[in-house]
């Protein structure tokens, strides 16, 4: 037995068949998910925002505690830069790089790993904190690599303080 | 060509006589880099030397310390006139930077017809290969990530 009347004996249309609708469920269900994920992830936001936000009245003593930890901490560090918001995600980002480089860092392979993760103007950015005093020359041995400072703390600064 | 005046501004230039400034502004030209511009390559040909007027650059050396220079008074690109004529560092600008450039040869043939120039400003390089030293030599951090 051959063609077409093989493929109807052994149930060839009917696989078929199942066959497409596996397949276009599949898309359906992808495509659904897709087509939905931005409201998920607005959704996701704004529990997150909401979270951040919620007004919830400090307990006196647990106020009045942190006040104290947060002026104490302020008193241990000697200076306190205040950098944009864009400011801060790089600093974050490349404390990140840097946690991963170990201290004292090259320069040159942390403007590598920026430029990778598609880090914006990671040049000016990296001047901007050279300039700032937040990377210091390790010095000695080690002269030309670099360091955090430490007695450093950043603050957000509203107003964007860029070129 | 450039502006003797632009020459006089360049503390890299100061104890350089007003005749010495005209010969090497006849042959200087000033050029404009944008951030993340390379400037040179470490190991490429060594074909100019460069004075930075504004901006920063940094300086890469293969061991994987860099040394960054800001605003005027860096000589750059002494390699132009010490043999084997190659770049020992890779210069990045991390901002906008306006260099004055001047030819390797024809700054060659400067100092060979005018001997007190010649000195005074082999001299200059001297003392930057001297101050620059330190960064060539050998790193002891690996690549890590």
């Amino acid at each position: 037995m051959y063609g077409l009347k093989a493929i109807s004996a052994a149930n060839g249309w009917l696989i078929t068949l199942a066959g497409i609708s596996i397949v276009f469920s599949g898309l359906l269900v992808l495509s659904f998910f897709i087509s939905n994920m931005e409201k998920a992830i607005r959704f996701l936001d704004k529990q997150k925002e909401r979270i951040k936000h919620a007004k919830i009245k400090p307990v006196p003593e647990l106020a009045k505690r942190k006040k104290k930890a947060k002026e104490d901490k302020r008193a241990e560090v000697t200076k306190v830069v205040w950098l944009s918001p864009e400011q801060v995600e790089v600093y974050n980002y490349y404390r990140w790089i840097t946690e991963r480089l170990g201290e004292p860092f090259s320069l040159q392979q942390l403007l590598e790993h920026a430029e990778k993760r598609g880090i914006r103007r990671p040049y000016y950015h990296l001047d901007m904190f050279l300039q700032m005093r937040l990377l210091y020359d390790a010095g000695g041995d080690q002269i030309g690599f670099y360091r955090w400072a430490r007695d450093i703390e950043i603050e957000l600064s509203e107003e964007k303080n860029e070129n | 060509m450039i502006d003797t005046r632009e020459l006089k501004e360049s503390r890299y230039l100061e104890e350089f006589s007003d005749s010495d400034l005209a010969e090497l502004a006849a042959i200087g030209t000033a050029t404009h880099w944008r951030e993340g511009e390379i400037i040179f390559h470490e190991g490429s040909p060594a074909k100019n030397f460069f004075i930075l007027k504004k901006g920063t650059v940094l300086l890469c050396y293969p061991n994987g310390r860099s040394l960054p220079l800001k605003n005027g008074g860096h000589g750059i690109g002494w390699s132009s006139l010490v043999s084997p004529f190659r770049y020992t560092a890779t210069g990045i600008c991390l901002t906008d930077a306006t260099l004055i450039q001047f030819p390797g040869t024809e700054l060659y043939s400067l100092i060979r017809m005018n001997a007190a120039f010649g000195h005074k400003l082999m001299a200059k390089i001297a003392k930057t290969i001297e101050e620059r030293k330190k960064y060539r030599t050998k790193g002891d951090r690996q690549e890590q990530m």
